[in-house]
């Protein structure tokens, strides 16, 4: 059972938004990435985005963190709107 | 050196027989090469409780020459407590005062002290730079009582028997003691700066949960480390945004192949690359444009102290440490000039002409040696001044010893560099061709040397790069054999070498060329660091990030070099030494205020750090027998032995295997071929060893019967 006062993905207190300041930074950086992403692909979606993210080998530790935990939340989102 | 060893030295008449000139070094190995240039005649070596003198009678004096082995005295807090903080009332003591590792400082001192006694004049051949400066002038103030307006200043930045002689016949005394202030202030701030704040942050960790190990953080080791931590941040917090490359393959009718990028670089839209390749497929390439350029490579410069640092670690992979230790050796040996040196100019009285006539005589170099008498010497010098030493060069002395191979290679590269600085300018020639596909235009480049020049001098350290084009003509016509288009991920920043964190700080101007790598040093001795790739422990990160949130000040840059600047000032005489160190108090104290403050937050954060970065250091990844992630080195709280478990003993997992119980031992962070088990290095005494911790393995001689130590030698082969 995780701390509430820890970050979601670590051990580091958490700031604002259920991260610590470096998983905090790696997720503003992911979100700005992703308008970069979409200049370069144009048709791509945000989960994809994510997909791909994950199989790159320069992606950040960080980044990747950030990104599963994103993409298991939104996993649930799915799961809570189905049932 | 020639002389007679006895073991008794005979200090009580020399001491009755007063009116000789006390010469004090900073090394043992700098004593004796004086007492061998000066002595005229043979010098007589002795012991007085185990620390080596010498005694020389010149033609119209007598000198004793003894060494100080370093700092003798140091900045320290005459309060016991270590729990209190800020420490402001500072004093100078003797080492033996402060450290339990002084070795023979006590018995250094004491023997100057009787040595004083019977002298009636002092000569000062410490190192001609802000430490020596400050050795010699604690040592004749303290052990010699106060001569240190009485004393003479020998100045030398060679080992030779002929510039030693000099520098002790022409010492002069000290225009000022600007240079000893200087030194002695810088010494007094960083002791300020390190005592105060690595006692905030151990207290902070205390006053949470008493546990080992002391934090640390300093004037020049903060503001390093946050550049390195800054850095890894940057990696791992880094988004790759993708962009395309696109190039073609050309054939002309005689069967010559080339490749032609993309004029304009790179495409930043998978759409608009898609276009580019479909306007480009099977079209024929036509040359627009041909430009030819010389471009010419003037020699290097002499190295100083961080660009041999960088070189050595370019061409060899020496630590920046290594590479001072190794030239320092050269410089003991007379073979170099003194390698703590920021200049990159030789000094023009330097008889370049009879150092490469003597370094003729070393058979590698006979032949370069030979080229260049045959010329004018003219030294391609750099912008960089040092007012104290030049920049680095060989003396042209002959190594008396065979060198070893580290020491070897660096003697090569200093002598190889030596020689290049009066080589001529080396020409290349580049050549750019333009090929037209419809809008779009590619570019090959191609490069041909066309004079060697100085780099035949340094051939061993550096090629050139050639890359030879069939010829070409404009108005040429060539068929697109293929179009390529590649989609790439922009890399991250590559994290900081010992070399690149050394420029690093050297551009910031924080810490000297005596102490950068040092600090370097002490960052992996601290734990702040890990691996030769720098990468910074969960510790590292916290301080850096905590100090950042309290008292970002601290790790400033400019809040550094605003102390370099202020230490410089001093030595120039444009300030006051106390002013200095007030100002630096006054910079200090409301950071600790606030570090004080959130001393329960810090605590409960560097805590937590200092635990992940001990349990980090001390997993070993699977067991291989429970197939979890839990394998790690255990201290027994019993018997103090190390050994390796599993952390699933007490659910039954009997993994285990034994340990070297001294020295340092570090995982390897890989597994055994033959049965997984990890894979560690040990190190004793300096003989590193790496070795398979399963006892039974069977990569083991005797499978595995025989104990750790005598299977090291088989075990190291095979790993």
């Amino acid at each position: 059972m995780k701390n509430e006062k820890t970050c979601t993905i670590c051990d580091r207190p958490r700031l604002e938004k259920s991260y610590c300041t470096f998983h905090r930074t790696a997720y503003e950086n992911l979100k700005r990435g992703f308008k970069k992403w979409k200049y370069a692909y144009v048709s791509i979606t945000y989960e994809d985005y994510l997909l791909r993210i994950l199989t790159i080998k320069e992606t950040g530790k960080w980044v990747r963190d950030v990104a599963l935990h994103q993409m298991k939340k939104t996993e649930l989102a799915a799961k809570v709107v189905s049932n | 050196m020639q002389g007679d060893a006895h073991p008794s030295f005979g200090l009580d008449a020399a001491l009755a027989k007063s009116g000789y000139t006390l010469v004090i070094s900073e090394k043992t190995d700098v004593a004796e090469k004086i007492a061998s240039a000066v002595g005229n005649g043979r010098p007589t070596k002795g012991f007085v409780n185990g620390i080596p003198v010498f005694a020389v009678n010149s033609e119209n004096n007598r000198y004793i020459i003894c060494a100080a082995r370093g700092h003798l005295y140091g900045v320290a807090d005459p309060g016991e407590k270590r729990s209190i903080f800020p420490v402001l009332d500072l004093e100078w003591r003797s080492l033996d005062r402060i450290s339990k590792n002084a070795g023979d400082a006590n018995k250094r001192i004491n023997l100057i002290r009787r040595l004083a006694k019977g002298a009636t004049s002092f000569v000062n051949a410490c190192d001609l730079d802000l430490e020596g400066e400050t050795i010699a002038a604690n040592i004749l103030k303290y052990a010699c009582g106060d001569a240190e307006t009485r004393s003479l200043r020998a100045k030398f930045s060679t080992l030779t028997t002929e510039n030693l002689t000099s520098a002790l016949r022409d010492a002069r005394p000290p225009l000022n003691s600007r240079l000893a202030a200087a030194g002695r202030t810088r010494h007094l701030i960083d002791f300020i700066y390190g005592i105060n704040l690595s006692r905030a942050l151990s207290m902070a960790v205390y006053a949470v949960r008493p546990m080992r190990g002391a934090l640390s953080i300093g004037r020049v080791q903060g503001p390093t480390l946050a550049r390195v931590v800054d850095r890894e941040v940057e990696i791992m917090s880094f988004v790759p945004t993708p962009y395309w490359s696109i190039s073609l393959d050309l054939t002309k009718d005689t069967g010559a192949h080339l490749k032609a990028r993309y004029l304009s670089g790179t495409v930043d839209r998978e759409a608009r690359a898609h276009e580019i390749v479909n306007k480009c497929r099977r079209q024929e390439a036509t040359i627009t444009r041909i430009k030819k350029h010389a471009s010419q490579l003037n020699p290097p410069v002499p190295f100083n102290t961080g660009d041999l640092q960088r070189e050595a670690y370019r061409v060899f992979g020496y630590s920046p440490s290594e590479t001072l230790h190794l030239a320092e050796r050269l410089y003991l040996n007379a073979l170099i000039s003194y390698p703590r040196t920021g200049s990159q100019r030789l000094p023009s009285s330097l008889d370049y002409r009879k150092i490469i006539t003597q370094l003729s005589k070393i058979s590698s170099y006979a032949t370069m040696a030979k080229w260049l008498l045959a010329g004018q010497l003219l030294p391609h010098c750099g912008p960089q001044e040092d007012p104290a030493h030049p920049a680095i060069y060989p003396t042209g002395e002959i190594p008396r010893r065979t060198l070893h191979e580290r020491e070897a290679k660096i003697f090569d590269l200093i002598v190889s560099r030596f020689m290049a600085i009066f080589g001529k300018t080396a020409l290349q020639e580049t050549i750019e061709a333009v090929f037209s596909v419809g809008v779009h235009d590619f570019v090959v480049n191609g490069s041909r040397t066309i004079r060697l020049g100085w780099v035949v001098y340094y051939r061993r350290y550096l090629k050139l790069q050639e890359t030879l084009l069939p010829p070409l003509s404009e108005g040429e016509v060539m068929n697109v054999k293929t179009v390529h288009k590649v989609e790439k991920f922009q890399y991250h920043p590559s994290r900081y070498t010992p070399s690149s964190l050394l420029a690093a700080m050297e551009v910031d101007g924080i810490g000297t060329q005596a102490t950068r790598s040092e600090i370097i040093r002490t960052l992996y001795e601290r734990q702040y660091l890990a691996e030769k790739a720098m990468v910074p422990s969960e510790m590292a990160l916290t301080v850096v990030n905590l100090m950042r949130t309290h008292s970002p000040g601290i790790l400033s840059v400019e809040m550094t070099q605003k102390m370099e600047k202020s230490v410089e000032d001093i030595r120039q005489g444009r300030v006051d030494p106390k002013s200095v160190v007030e100002d630096a108090i006054d910079y200090l104290l409301p950071s600790m205020e606030q570090m004080h403050r959130a001393q329960r937050t810090l605590g409960k954060e560097l805590a937590r750090a200092m635990n992940e970065t001990v349990n980090s250091r001390n997993s070993l990844g699977v067991c291989p027998l429970c197939k979890n992630d839990s394998l790690f080195i255990v201290r027994s709280k019993k018997t103090g032995k190390r050994f390796v478990g599993c952390k699933n003993y007490s659910k039954g997992c009997s993994a285990s295997a034994p340990l070297p119980q001294r020295g340092s031992i570090i995982p390897l962070k890989r597994c055994c071929k033959q049965c997984g088990w990890p894979i560690m290095r040990a190190w004793r005494r300096r003989r590193p060893w790496v070795f398979c911790v399963n006892v039974s393995c069977s990569s083991k001689v005797d499978g595995g019967k025989t104990n750790l130590s005598s299977s090291r030698p088989s075990i190291t082969k095979r790993s």
